[in-house]
């Protein structure tokens, strides 16, 4: 059990982090908002750059669409 | 207040947004981070998304489990009557996307699947130039 004087100390700390991350969370919205201002701004050139390329996305999607429908729905359509 | 679209997002779409935060699809998912636009996936979406990153693109891990925290809304899993009428209208794989997406009436589809459907569907850099830009 907690005794009062803890109980206190937990709450100030939890209100402490809950403030931290209300502010991270605020900052990583205005770091967003200003990506979509920036895809607006930016010269396109410099706009996709990925770890992969969209290609191999594409077709792995594709690939997994294709045997989810084979094995789900195919029959029975 | 400017109107909050709500969007449904394609497997294809979201992992292109992921890979790429800068592109056309990645800025509209941080549009979806800030709420200027409400993100739709269906379950299968979120399969297709999870067994892909999971085999093939691992570094996208972190993003994914990002995105999924804005939360998007999350549509029931289509019917086999619903997945029937929209077989009729696209009749490939792609029709159980489209049974959801139909299911929930979005503002936006944001596959790379049909032209033929209630709501307008879009690439995303269709999207972002008619709707977001101010």
């Amino acid at each position: 059990m907690l005794d009062f004087q803890e109980i206190i100390e937990y709450t100030l700390d939890m209100n402490k982090t809950a403030t931290i991350f209300k502010k991270l969370t605020n900052l990583e919205q205005q770091v967003q908002k200003l990506k979509v201002q920036a895809y607006f701004s930016l010269p396109k050139a410099q706009q996709s750059s990925g770890i992969y390329a969209q290609t191999e996305i594409n077709d792995a999607v594709k690939l997994t669409r294709k045997q989810i429908w084979q094995t789900r729905y195919a029959k029975k359509t | 207040m400017p109107k909050r679209h709500n969007v449904f997002l394609d497997t294809s779409a979201i992992l292109a947004g992921l890979n790429s935060p800068n592109g056309a699809a990645g800025v509209i998912l941080a549009a979806c981070f800030t709420h200027q636009i409400t993100p739709i996936i269906s379950p299968q979406v979120i399969e297709e998304a999870e067994r892909n990153i999971a085999l093939k693109f691992p570094r996208l891990t972190t993003a994914w489990q990002s995105f999924l925290l804005i939360p998007p809304k999350i549509t029931p899993a289509p019917t086999l009557k619903q997945i029937k009428q929209a077989y009729k209208i696209l009749p490939t794989s792609d029709a159980p996307i489209l049974a959801s997406a139909l299911g929930i009436n979005p503002d936006f589809l944001r596959p790379n699947v049909v032209k033929a459907s209630l709501f307008p569907i879009l690439l995303p850099g269709e999207f972002l130039n008619s709707y977001l830009k101010k």
